[in-house]
């Protein structure tokens, strides 16, 4: 069992003996108050319904759910341009509160040590919805994505040497790799976004490029250059 | 990508962000190499996570919205209504496994209480308040969190019958609150080195 951190444990301790009438407006502070009761203990008093015939564990709950919305609504504001999430519209944001309030009420591990944060949890589902509404998407975009022009064309050695140059074009683009930059690569279509990800992140050569794009290496070269030309007219 | 692919793929991805907190492009680049077939998942993944930490530290406010969080308040304290609390359940059925004499006498001696079995049994019945180090003895010894067996020996005590009365004089005594480790303890009229050996164990000690 993983231990609690000593001042979240003081702090449960210390819950029976706060008055009820100081409970909510302390669980109500956020974290820059010195005052505020943390997010982990919130979650021990929910995820164990502490104090639930008094009204205690609808207080914490209170609390942290609008603890959630904000923590959430920090994160999503990058997440925002995403086609997956512009379809759904304001819709999303809710499901993704949902999925995480859902995601909390079914945990079963103690929060509240250094390797298992309350904000760690909530980033991290954030993230798995993201990616499970991005899977949907994908698989709905699949029959589109797959039908290349020249997906099976043969490609030489000579293509592959003469791809690998690297040009300063692609250095001042690694340059520029920021957050920027990967908001808009989230909105390509899956195969630009692969081909420009391989290439100039993971460093891949041409050959694998292609390899993993499952087409020739001038089509997975021509996905990279789409994609640069749209990040570029993005950057703008 | 197939559904049985997507999980595969989703499990590496959940497996790899369970052991790198803030993965890097190598980190990431290492996966895929070691399971090129789900490439494409992992830069999915990656950008999700880049992306959101950006928004987290930009120094753009979310502005909050009230009406949503009266919503979600709602929505949630009804679902938290609706569903049972797992580690409260857990906890609840390793105190009520505490059955029989000889099991209660292993845990009475494993928590440090020794043969004083009566007080262990009054704290599993939420009757007798357990000091703090003998709850985490306890939590260690049943394997559950401690708060969740605060939680539930208050419950056993607010769902104590009150014995029936059949005396013809006088009112019966029914206490409104558990007692204290040290009136429990106390109450047994041991010998002055007992007596202060397990007070030692109360939070005031």
């Amino acid at each position: 069992m993983r231990k609690r951190e000593t001042h979240h444990q003081a702090q449960l301790d210390s819950i029976p003996s706060l008055a009820t009438s100081e409970l909510p407006r302390r669980f109500g502070l956020d974290h820059h108050h010195a005052d505020h009761i943390a997010s982990e203990v919130l979650a021990t008093l929910v995820l164990n319904r502490v104090g639930q015939a008094s009204g205690l564990t609808d207080t914490a709950a209170e609390a942290l759910i609008k603890r959630i919305q904000s923590l959430v609504g920090k994160r999503w504001q990058g997440m925002k341009r995403r086609p997956e999430v512009l379809r759904r519209g304001s819709q999303a944001f809710e499901d993704v509160l949902d999925y995480v309030w859902d995601k909390l009420l079914e945990e079963k591990g103690p929060f509240s040590n250094a390797e298992y944060r309350f904000a760690v949890f909530v980033r991290d589902r954030v993230d798995d919805f993201l990616r499970h509404l991005r899977a949907e998407k994908n698989s709905m975009d699949s029959v589109d994505g797959m039908g290349g022009d020249d997906a099976c064309a043969t490609f030489t050695a000579d293509d592959i040497a003469d791809e690998n140059a690297e040009a300063p074009e692609e250095a001042l683009m690694r340059k520029q790799q920021s957050a920027k930059v990967n908001q808009a690569l989230m909105v390509l279509p899956k195969r630009e976004r692969d081909a420009f990800y391989f290439r100039e992140e993971f460093k891949y050569e041409w050959a694998k490029v292609a390899e993993l794009l499952a087409c020739s290496v001038p089509t997975a070269r021509k996905y990279r250059d789409q994609a640069m030309e749209k990040l570029k007219g993005a950057m703008e | 990508m197939t559904a049985t692919n997507r999980s595969v793929a989703e499990r590496l991805i959940v497996e790899f962000l369970g052991t790198n907190d803030n993965p890097t492009s190598a980190d990431w680049k290492a996966l895929a190499d070691k399971h090129p077939e789900h490439a494409s998942a992992f830069v999915d993944a990656a950008l999700v996570r880049a992306v959101g930490d950006a928004a987290e530290a930009s120094s753009e406010p979310y502005e909050f919205d009230a009406g949503l969080a009266t919503r979600m308040v709602s929505k949630g304290l009804s679902k938290m209504h609706q569903t049972s609390s797992t580690q409260l359940e857990v906890a609840q059925q390793r105190v009520k496994a505490v059955k029989t004499p000889a099991q209660k006498r292993e845990l009475a001696t494993k928590v440090g209480i020794g043969e004083h079995v009566s007080l262990l049994a009054g704290i599993l019945v939420g009757r007798t308040l357990a000091p703090r180090k003998i709850l985490a003895a306890i939590s260690a010894a049943l394997d559950v969190p401690g708060v969740a067996l605060r939680e539930v020996f208050s419950r056993l005590f607010e769902a104590t019958p009150l014995p029936a009365h059949k005396g013809g004089e006088g009112k019966p005594i029914v206490a409104g609150t558990p007692a204290t480790w040290e009136e429990a303890v106390r109450g047994l009229s041991l010998d002055p080195k007992e007596t202060a050996r397990l007070l030692s164990f109360s939070d005031k000690a």
